[in-house]
């Protein structure tokens, strides 16, 4: 894994995509639990997993989770908790998926990362509001979730298979 | 693709989204639909409930977390009208006529249920 | 798949619909309110003879209205010595022996003193010292006398009012009818002041009892009679004080020593009389009465339990 100035500012149009997208999609109302997100900035994390490293793209989201928190100031609060929350346990299981399960496509990772992701965000709502009622949200949530895992996993093979990534990491040797 | 992915993963989303679909099913049918009465929550607490059956025209002032809530009930339904907190995630979901769907205002720990009433056989 | 699919919902609802066995049901209109009466065993018949007892006893003990052949009506209006029915003797007689069984504060003969607070009341105004003597002065001036033969003398110008315990009396002749018709599993709901449990058709047989006035409170009974007086039902607030319908007989105030007191007991006539009476007991009172009494109590205070017999497990949902 080699960090050049090439490199570096790849990840940094990367990162500055998925603060985007995580921001502008921020802007979406939640359906009943307030903070529970479609997680769209999962296409560049994807991208980034799949064709660069795990290691980079665990950088990446948790920038992108602390510098939305930072811009839209929600730092410190229950929503940034939902946010990280969401964002560990979903990098967590496509990680695992993708390198030690290896069955399925990155559509599917996709949607195990979403609905994991929708899942850390649950908890900590339910840890700060107190369960019961919650619950009733989850399953009209997962159905969004599993909808957006597909799209997005379907987005980013898409953008894979233009090759752009491919390109630059062959052209400047990382 | 490879095909066995292919199927991998149409099994994967496949399950999920039947599990997902069915217990939505149970969400939306599974509910109480006379004599409702709206538990108004602050930080788990019960500070209000209220009649919906009796369908009044009200406004309610609960003190939240951070600000007052406005409440009211219209209809049988329930609402937050007003809230201070940022997003309006509250305010914006409108009335809520049905239980199931809880209102939620994490800003100021306020959350609105709505139940069937308790089933006595009898009121002393 | 299908053959499922379609079965299911069937059983479903063959399921549900077996728990539920409709009980005889019937509403009887008397003491100027529903007696609400659910067998889950039993006849038709049953239910037409409750309706006849409740009418009977409701005609008799009408303090507005002539009763007949004799009621209190008449009764309060002569001083002569009168034959009457037994079933009416047998009520007077125990209503106004229940004192000597720890009913300090019941008295049967404070008709008119009661009337007069009713009336005062509902003008929102408060009875006079005065007229309060007056009619203290009146009752101790009368007694009422029983002799053979179903005979009885009204003396003095006090009128009888069996309003605090017709309704348990009569709810204690249903019980014993149904109990020697065999029939286990019932609820008469004579309305907020008078209960009469059976057995429910489950399998703990307990009904649930909500408590109207507590918030979100409630108990778990069967086998027994619950009788409830308030100020909350029929009180009427003048500056700030709560004056209910219950008048203490020894005072003649309108102001009760508790909001509210319920009382289980194995008598309905008892229980009713009971929580007339203890709506003016100190808790300390109303304990050793329960312990001498073989009755349990809930008092109320503001709308909250300030106590509860031991064996009584109020639960809040």
């Amino acid at each position: 894994m080699k960090w050049n100035t090439h490199k570096i500012a790849l990840m940094g149009i990367l990162t500055a995509g998925a603060i985007i997208i995580a921001i502008l999609e921020s802007f979406i109302p939640s359906i009943g639990i307030p903070g529970v997100k479609l997680g769209l900035a999962n296409i560049v994390i994807l991208i980034i997993l799949y064709e660069i490293g795990i290691v980079e793209a665990i950088i990446v989201d948790l920038l992108r989770v602390l510098m939305v928190g930072l811009l839209r100031g929600t730092i410190v609060s229950m929503g940034f908790l939902m946010s990280l929350t969401g964002a560990v346990l979903s990098l967590g299981i496509m990680i695992l998926l993708y390198l030690v399960v290896k069955k399925f496509s990155i559509v599917g990772v996709s949607v195990v990362g979403s609905i994991f992701h929708v899942t850390g965000q649950i908890l900590i709502a339910m840890a700060f509001l107190g369960t019961p009622y919650i619950v009733f949200y989850l399953p009209i949530i997962a159905v969004s979730a599993i909808i957006t895992g597909v799209l997005v996993g379907i987005v980013a093979q898409l953008i894979i298979r233009t090759g752009v990534i491919k390109k630059q990491k062959e052209k400047y040797k990382f | 693709m490879d095909k066995k992915v292919l199927r991998n993963d149409l099994i994967l989303i496949g399950s999920l989204l039947v599990l997902a679909v069915i217990s939505l099913v149970l969400v939306l049918t599974l509910k109480t639909k006379k004599n409702l009465v709206a538990k108004v929550y602050v930080q788990n607490e019960v500070v209000e409930v209220i009649d919906l059956s009796k369908k009044e025209e009200k406004d309610y002032y609960v003190q939240g977390l951070k600000g007052q809530v406005h409440i009211h009930t219209k209809n049988g339904g329930i609402a937050i009208v007003e809230s201070n907190c940022p997003h309006q995630d509250c305010v914006n979901m409108g009335y809520v006529y049905e239980t199931n769907r809880p209102i939620i205002c994490a800003y100021n720990a306020v959350y609105i249920v709505i139940e069937g009433k308790a089933n006595f056989d009898v009121e002393i | 798949m299908k053959k499922i699919a379609f079965i299911l919902p069937l059983l479903a609802i063959a399921l549900t619909s077996c728990s539920e066995v409709k009980p005889l049901e019937k509403m009887v209109f008397c003491f100027d309110s529903i007696i609400d009466v659910k067998l889950y065993d039993g006849k038709k018949e049953y239910l037409d003879w409750i309706n006849n007892i409740c009418y009977e006893y409701d005609v008799a003990t009408n303090y507005y209205a002539k009763g007949t052949p004799l009621g209190i009506y008449q009764i309060n209006r002569t001083n002569d010595e009168i034959e009457i029915e037994p079933d009416i003797y047998d009520l007077l007689k125990y209503a106004f022996d229940v004192k000597d069984q720890g009913a300090t504060y019941f008295d049967p003969m404070c008709g008119s003193l009661s009337e007069k607070w009713k009336e005062s009341l509902a003008k929102k105004e408060i009875l006079s010292e005065t007229v309060i003597n007056e009619e203290l002065e009146k009752r101790n001036n009368s007694s009422f006398e029983f002799f053979e033969d179903y005979n009885i003398q009204r003396i003095g110008e006090a009128t009888i009012d069996l309003g605090g315990i017709a309704k348990g009396y009569v709810l204690q002749k249903v019980y014993e009818y149904l109990r020697g018709h065999g029939v286990n599993k019932y609820i008469i709901n004579g309305g907020f002041s008078s209960i009469l449990l059976g057995e429910k058709n489950t399998k703990s047989g307990l009904f649930t009892v909500g408590l109207k006035e507590v918030k979100n409170a409630y108990i778990q009974a069967k086998n027994c009679f619950i009788s409830t007086s308030s100020i909350y039902q029929q009180g009427v607030e003048i500056n700030g004080v709560t004056y209910s319908h219950i008048i203490n007989p020894v005072t003649g105030s309108a102001i009760n020593e508790n909001d509210g007191v319920i009382v289980i007991s194995d008598n309905g006539a008892y229980g009713d009389a009971m929580s007339t009476s203890l709506m003016n007991n100190t808790l300390d009172e109303i304990k050793s009465i329960e312990q001498e009494h073989n009755i349990k109590t809930i008092v109320i205070k503001k709308n909250k339990i300030v106590y509860s017999h031991k064996d009584i497990e109020v639960k809040y949902h």
